[in-house]
């Protein structure tokens, strides 16, 4: 909509609001930028001894709450502008998308923060949990953890590692002998390449947010398809990490508790993914008037 | 589905030699609300006026084209025009109500057409107009008060009263609501909506939102040309034509 309102009010209003959106998003950068920091001190393993962990924590919960303002802020704009200005047509569709949009944006902060909170309690964890289980505490573990992720009571939306992985888990045989060192070895590296692909997923989750305050900057409906396109890259990796967290669970049964920390991170990976494409969704919705999944 | 009520094929419209209308093709379904909306002098009025022949009464007015009510050619040498309005009411911008009393502006039309056998119906008939459109309760002890009393929504509802008495199966209304406060307003609306059930709507209405609340279709007019029509929802929510979504969205066009 290149054309101005007759009502110049109006159009400031509108500009106002994406001026919101947009300035929303950019925190919503910082927030990812921070974590992509911690991941890569992590991966070199540069966080020994140091309390990094905690300090980018509490700077992405500070973060957090601006994020939570903004939505705030976004809702009660929005519906000035419907109760003032009774939009229609495509202004309707900009100012009913405002806060859907923000909405994904402020759930996009919560991964993002729970992330760090997982990555620092993981840290805080490693000095007890080197305790060695008993190998009958292991296998019990071992099918809890598998009657969790098989069974279809169990609320999806929690925990789970999809499709995929609920099968292989099905199929899943703990091998309870003792670990030799060469398990422990291979573990360690599973371990290195897990955070590798973290940064890597993060990476991409970065490049999608910028592209994404790019669509709405242009409303291009051509760059949320490019943006939509990098999600299955994504999904695809944190489905590998996935599958590399069970292997882990069998080399090493130490770190269980860690282990579980880090299915949570890469949900969170997953889901922040999901929440940046659905974010984007709308500059098709305005721009087209259709919402198209997948 | 409705039953396509009006037709209106390749209709061409004159004051003199200024053109108001160019071929305007459009329907109107049975005992649906349609709105025409458009800025003023896009021929909206000269269109409905169409409608019912109220323009033969302009001398410099001509027309082409094909209008057509339930199969029947409205611009026929053979239709009487009496006949047509009788069949096609109209409502106007504002109220004008006859200067008699409440009940006569009511049994006017119905007397003038000999609709009725004997006072009592007439009474029956009378009350009960009035008391669809919400004024019988309101005035029922000043029945036989001067019109000109009440205030100008009761007076748009009485005139509304006065185009159902005497049965008609097309409501023309042209902006009924301009010359009212919100509330008359929305006493209007809500009677057009409740009149929809019996009778097929057509209104003007400068107020994109009255359109949206009310119609069932909207038909937008710029320039004497119908511009688009389609569902009221379809237009106000995905307009297919710029200068529609410019003029409903409020930009410069
Ligand atoms: N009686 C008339 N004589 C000459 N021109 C007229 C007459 N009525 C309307 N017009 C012209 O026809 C055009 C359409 O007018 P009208 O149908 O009243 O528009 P609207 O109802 O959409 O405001 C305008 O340019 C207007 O000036
Ligand atoms: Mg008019």
């Amino acid at each position: 909509m290149g054309m101005g309102h007759i009502v110049k009010s109006y159009d400031n209003e509108l500009e106002n609001l994406k001026k919101l959106l947009i300035e929303m998003m950019e925190t919503n950068l910082d927030q990812l930028n921070l974590l992509y920091d911690l991941i890569n001190y992590k991966a070199n393993m540069l966080d020994i001894n140091s309390n990094f962990s905690a300090e980018i924590c509490n700077k992405v919960s500070d973060i957090d709450v601006k994020i939570n303002s903004f939505d705030i802020k976004i809702i009660e704009e929005s519906l000035k502008i419907f109760s003032l200005r009774n939009p229609v047509a495509y202004d309707l569709r900009f100012v009913f998308s405002a806060s859907h949009v923000s909405s994904n944006l402020e759930r996009l902060g919560d991964n993002a923060k729970a992330i760090a909170r997982h990555m620092k309690k993981a840290e805080e964890n490693r000095g007890n949990v080197e305790r060695h289980m008993s190998k009958e505490e292991f296998g019990e573990y071992l099918s809890s953890m598998r009657d969790l992720h098989t069974s279809n009571r169990f609320p999806r939306r929690s925990f789970s590692f999809g499709r995929n992985a609920r099968r292989n888990m099905k199929n899943f045989e703990p091998n309870l002998e003792e670990n030799n060192e060469q398990d422990l070895m291979q573990a360690r590296t599973i371990l290195g390449v897990i955070i590798n692909k973290y940064l890597e997923i993060l990476h991409i989750l970065v490049e999608m947010l910028h592209l994404t305050i790019d669509a709405f900057n242009y409303m291009s409906v051509d760059i949320y398809k490019k943006v939509q396109g990098m999600d299955t890259k994504v999904d695809a990796l944190t489905n590998e990490v996935s599958h590399l967290l069970l292997r882990e669970i069998h080399l090493i049964p130490e770190r269980t508790a860690d282990i579980r920390l880090n299915f949570l991170v890469n949900r969170a990976l997953e889901r922040m993914g999901d929440h940046i494409v659905a974010a984007c969704r709308y500059v098709n919705f305005i721009e087209e008037n259709t919402m198209i999944y997948n | 589905m409705s039953n396509k009520k009006i037709i209106v094929e390749n209709v061409n419209a004159f004051y003199g030699a200024k053109q108001a209308l160019f071929d305007v093709n459009l329907h109107v379904l049975e005992k649906e609300v349609t709105a025409f909306i458009g800025p003023s002098g896009c021929g909206k009025s000269t269109f409905l006026r169409c409608l019912n022949r109220m323009n033969d009464l302009i001398e410099i007015f001509s027309m082409n084209g094909s209008i057509t009510i339930d199969g029947v050619e409205v611009n026929s040498q053979s239709l009487d025009p009496v006949e047509l309005r009788m069949k096609v009411g109209m409502v106007f911008q504002k109220p004008n109500p006859f200067p008699k009393s409440i009940f006569e502006n009511v049994a006017y039309g119905l007397r003038i057409h000999g609709l009725v056998s004997n006072k009592k119906e007439l009474e029956e008939i009378v009350k009960d107009c009035l008391e669809r459109v919400g004024l019988l309760g309101e005035i029922k002890d000043r029945l036989h008060d001067s019109a000109f009393g009440l205030s100008g929504g009761q007076q748009q509802r009485l005139c509304i009263a006065r185009t159902i008495a005497i049965n008609p199966e097309v409501i023309l209304m042209d902006e009924p609501c301009s010359a009212l406060d919100p509330i008359a307003t929305a006493k209007i609306e809500n009677l057009i909506g409740e009149l929809s059930s019996k009778y097929t709507i057509i209104i003007v209405t400068h107020s994109m939102q009255q359109a949206a609340r009310v119609s069932n279709h909207t038909a937008f007019f710029h320039l004497g040309k119908l511009v688009e029509f389609g569902k009221t929802q379809d237009i106000f929510s995905n307009p297919k034509d710029k200068k529609t979504e410019d003029y409903i969205t409020g930009r410069i066009g």
